[in-house]
């Protein structure tokens, strides 16, 4: 392929006012994003590297004390391991899932609208009501175990809040239903501009309905695909409310909910008063994250050869 | 031309959005500044030079009845002095509160919650208070206790105690043919009377359908019966020792009663809170604080009574669980502060509290004067006053109760055993607490 080259050249007069304009237009947007967020994240990573204690305002420097406390905590391995299995399980099924319903919702089934309306809704929930929700749904008595128990699948009700092995797969359950329909939508929206000769055309070759799916909606709707990958791996490994509202906070029954944002927030505002500990943890999770993402953007990229 | 009217509504805009800016952070101002000035009015009449100044009060938001008390000692307390009451309510106290601190911008009062009194004490961000001036020898000594720091000075005053009691279902133990005289003196009789009144639960009603007692397996609750005997859950240090052998031996008691399946926690029955439970009929005995007294009366339709808390190794304890109020030490309002505390805490202000909110008096002498001694769910939670221990363990107690909530509920269900599962919470316990040094 070739390379355009660009040339630079003076701009005009005119275009220079325009640039300026165009900077005035965007100072106050610069000015709080520099204040909110810049400065947040560069005091973090200066916090990493401090014991704090921000009541008296005692700033210590102790160098990479806390990263190394980090990667010898047994608890914050567990909280990673946590995380990085909520994150493994739901990050691909709701994409399968978002995927699937759009391009059913696309074809020319019958009430496609009223699904449309109905597969969004849980979107409009806020997710602290949705734990809730599912919590009454999944406590011992509650909806879930009577249709077990009237399916004489169970004797007796699972408390599946309060066991170890079933609390994380819960709210991994609720988190793919609540975000799949987000997606859903995305994905729909491409799948609008999708031309349809392309089908056609695919049919008068003898595709069947699977092959038309995978080779034309699936390649179709790769770069939306991408995006729904980053945001749900962002969303995952950030996964705090459900995790805190769950658990009450503890991230029990044996930490089996236990995430890392969630033992950031009792580092940083719990009684412990360990804020630089919580910031090497959050810098830690950022670069994860950041990696993570990284690997799942090149590799989607990758298959777009064909 | 053209671009110039571009460039004019750049400015333009540019000039709003700074001006909105400018306004939403000088907002707070402009609005203590107002307050300040209407308050001058009537405070003329006032002797006390308290007129025309405002105090904040840091607080969380209670129940209706609670609100409706604390509105009514606000403004007793503005006709007495003339001050104006601004109350500041938090929705998540202690996470906020703290970002007030570090920011200096706390309330110049505040509620202290007797469990994380040592935190706050810790950090210099609490006024001393002198105990004459502030009349502490009129209240109960071993609840004033739980303001005092290591060294010896009092920070808060407390505003009123809550204590533990064991409540059961008139009811449903009639059905069975329980008298409310057979529950044991002693926890250590429980187990076979609660084995036995579960078996006719389970026959009258169906298996599984009413527990025999609840609990929560959290130390809140169960501290005094963990350390019963002369252990400690916690070293000098404040490092957790959930798995020395004296609490071990205690947990693997209180174990037995939940094997047996006479002994169940309000989620295992579905539910949320041990009030829920015994409110809607599916517990005959419970354990819980003066707060479900009125709850139970307002919103439950159950016939209950109350009765002392049960003896373990010999002796009678109870939990007592209290608030404070403390002041700011940062604060500019340093003596309006004072009397706000002098006054809440007072008979006065006490009255009014704890008759409209509906928890115990701190002070035998308002004790006697609300009459708690007439109505016998009163009597019994004040008696327990006396022997309750204060809900508080140093610094750490949070890190280590998670800790334990964490890890205990696998020996609850027999799947592990106690001295295994404490050696965990210990050492989950003890890596927090040195990772927050």
């Amino acid at each position: 392929m070739e390379k355009t080259k660009t040339v630079r050249r003076k701009y005009s007069n005119f275009e220079r006012k325009e640039h300026s304009q165009g900077y005035l237009f965007l100072t106050p947007a610069l000015v709080i994003l520099f204040i909110f967020i810049g400065l947040s994240v560069l005091f973090v990573c200066y916090l990493s590297f401090q014991k704090v204690n921000l009541f008296t305002g005692e700033y210590t420097f102790v160098g990479l004390k806390n990263y190394q406390r980090v990667f010898t905590d047994d608890v914050a391995r567990r909280g990673l391991t946590n995380t990085l299995l909520f994150s493994a399980v739901v990050v691909p099924v709701q994409t399968l899932f978002a995927l699937v319903i759009a391009s059913v919702l696309n074809s020319k089934i019958r009430g496609k609208y009223f699904f449309r309306t109905v597969y969004f809704l849980p979107t409009l929930t806020s997710s602290s009501a949705l734990t809730m929700i599912f919590m009454f749904m999944f406590s011992v008595t509650g909806p879930i175990n009577n249709v077990l128990i009237n399916m004489n699948l169970i004797s007796q009700g699972i408390n599946f809040l309060q066991e170890p092995s079933f609390a994380l797969k819960v709210i991994m359950l609720m988190n793919i239903w609540s975000t799949v329909p987000m997606y859903t939508t995305m994905y729909l929206a491409s799948l609008q501009d999708l031309p349809s000769s392309m089908y056609e055309a695919a049919d008068i070759d003898g595709a069947g309905p699977i092959k038309r799916f995978w080779y034309i909606t699936v390649p179709y709707l790769k770069p939306i695909t991408t995006y729904v990958l980053l945001t749900s791996i962002i969303g995952t490994l950030q996964m705090f409310d459900q995790a805190y509202i769950f658990s009450n906070g503890s991230g029990g029954p044996e930490n089996s909910t236990l995430t890392v944002s969630l033992m950031i927030y009792r580092y940083a505002f719990g009684t412990q008063n360990a804020m630089g500990y919580a910031a090497a943890m959050a810098v830690i999770l950022a670069i994860v994250i950041m990696v993570i993402s990284r690997i799942a953007e090149t590799a989607n990229k990758e298959e777009r050869i064909y | 031309m053209k671009e110039r009217a571009k460039k004019i509504l750049a400015l333009a805009i540019a000039a709003v959005t700074t001006v909105s800016l400018a306004a939403c952070g000088g907002g707070n101002q402009t609005n203590t500044g107002d307050k300040a000035d209407n308050a001058d009015q009537p405070a003329e009449s006032q002797s006390q030079d308290m007129s025309g100044k405002t105090l904040t009060l840091g607080v969380w938001g209670g129940n209706d009845q609670e609100s409706a008390a604390l509105d009514k000692m606000i403004s007793a307390f503005e006709e007495q002095t003339g001050a104006k009451v601004d109350t500041k309510v938090y929705t998540d106290y202690n996470t906020q509160i703290q970002a007030d601190f570090i920011a200096k911008t706390a309330p110049d009062a505040f509620y202290i919650d007797g469990n994380v009194f040592p935190f706050y004490s810790s950090l210099g961000v609490m006024e001393p208070l002198d105990k004459e001036e502030m009349g502490l020898d009129s209240y109960y000594e071993n609840l004033v206790g739980s303001f005092t720091a290591e060294d010896g000075t009092v920070y808060c005053v407390p505003k009123d105690v809550s204590t533990l009691a064991t409540y059961y279902n008139k009811d449903l133990l009639d059905s069975v043919e329980v008298k409310p005289e057979d529950i044991p003196e002693a926890l250590e009789d429980y187990k076979d009377f609660l084995v036995d009144l579960q078996k006719k639960l389970d026959d009258k009603y169906g298996p599984g359908q009413i527990t025999a007692m609840t609990y929560n397996p959290e130390l809140s609750r169960e501290i005094y019966v963990l350390e019963a005997g002369g252990g400690s859950i916690a070293d000098e240090e404040g490092n957790a020792q959930l798995s020395s052998d004296g609490v071990v031996e205690n947990l693997e008691f209180l174990a037995e009663l939940t094997q047996a399946g006479c002994w169940k926690t309000p989620q295992d029955m579905g539910l949320g809170w041990n009030g829920e439970v015994f409110g809607a009929g599916k517990a005959a005995i419970m354990e819980e604080g003066n707060w479900v007294y009125t709850t139970l009366q307002n919103d439950y339709d159950v016939n209950f009574g109350v009765k002392e808390m049960p003896t373990y190794k010999g002796t009678q304890y109870s939990m007592a669980f209290t608030v404070g109020w403390g002041i700011s030490a940062v604060t500019e309002e340093k003596e309006l502060a004072k009397e706000w505390v002098k006054f809440a805490t007072g008979t006065e202000g006490m009255e009014i509290w704890c008759t409209g909110a509906g928890c115990l008096p701190f002070r035998e002498d308002v004790a006697k004067k609300m009459d708690v001694e007439s109505d016998p769910v009163w009597k019994v939670h004040s008696d327990m006053t006396k022997i309750a221990l204060p809900w508080q363990k140093g610094t750490t107690i949070s890190i280590i109760d998670a800790a334990y909530k964490n890890f205990c509920p696998a020996v609850f269900k027999g799947e592990e055993s106690a001295k295994d599962a404490m050696e965990k919470a210990d050492k989950q316990a003890n890596s927090e607490i040195a990772n927050a040094q």
